[in-house]
């Protein structure tokens, strides 16, 4: 797996994601995207409270969406049937794929983030279980 | 007093042998994504629990299959919350910048 993050989360003086605003870029940019509905992390709060999770997990789910959010979650369609996922939320841009994903794709990926402005870009990929990060 | 984190027994296995790191942790996370702040311990071995049983079921489909960990937190750059940070009673953190810091082995299952 490997991973390519726009991090703002801890720079007060940046302004937070508008993630409509972020997942309409993200359909402009790449026209094979799946948009998937609801807000992940308010789906992840109502998933532990409809299996029984304890009433402090589920609150801090609740807290964790209210913080972080809002937050929505897409899939990039790539050219040999793999996707990429991407989450939009309040503090982060994030996109997760495969190890195998070509490197044109990985630019691409790259400059779509900086075009979102200030943060932290932050990435690792894992070749053949060789964590690599930013510098190498 | 140890410092527990509870997690399914996969990303267990991987915090066991590996030691904490940035991919690991966001590709265990997935949909939702992880916590900005960083990788929680907590100071209650029933809370630690719960959240074991939470991950497995949610990640795995099946609550046994949670581990909980535990380590000295003398061996590990605990942040706490604060304004901005904010944390559950018994809750510290370890950032992701300091990820690097918690290697292989300081970590143990808790039996």
């Amino acid at each position: 797996m490997g991973f390519i993050k726009l991090n703002r989360f801890g720079d007060h003086n940046a302004a937070v994601f508008d993630v409509v605003a972020v997942v309409e870029k993200v359909r402009q940019t790449f026209p094979d995207v799946k948009v998937l509905s609801g807000d992940p992390l308010s789906l992840s709060a109502d998933r532990a409270a409809a299996q029984g999770a304890a009433d402090h997990i589920v609150r801090t789910l609740r807290r964790n969406q209210q913080d972080y959010g809002p937050a929505c979650a897409f899939e990039i369609g790539i050219e040999d049937g793999g996707t990429i996922q991407g989450r939009a939320r309040r503090y982060d841009v994030t996109f997760l794929f495969e190890d195998s994903l070509e490197e044109e794709w990985y630019r691409r990926l790259f400059a779509f983030l900086q075009c979102l402005g200030s943060g932290r870009i932050e990435a690792a990929v894992d070749h053949d279980g060789v964590k690599v990060g930013p510098n190498g | 007093m140890p410092v527990f984190h509870g997690t399914d027994e996969v990303s267990a296995a991987n915090i066991l042998v590996n030691g904490l790191d940035q991919l690991s942790w966001e590709s265990a996370a997935a949909g939702a994504g992880a916590d900005p702040k960083g990788f929680s311990v907590t100071d209650s071995l029933q809370v630690a629990r719960d959240w074991a049983h939470w991950r497995a079921l949610e990640r795995l489909g099946d609550a046994d299959r949670g581990v909980v960990l535990e380590a000295h937190p003398n061996n590990l750059p605990l942040a706490q919350g604060q304004p901005g940070h904010w944390t559950d009673p018994g809750e510290r953190f370890i950032r992701p910048e300091d990820f690097a810091r918690v290697g292989p082995l300081l970590f143990q299952a808790v039996p």
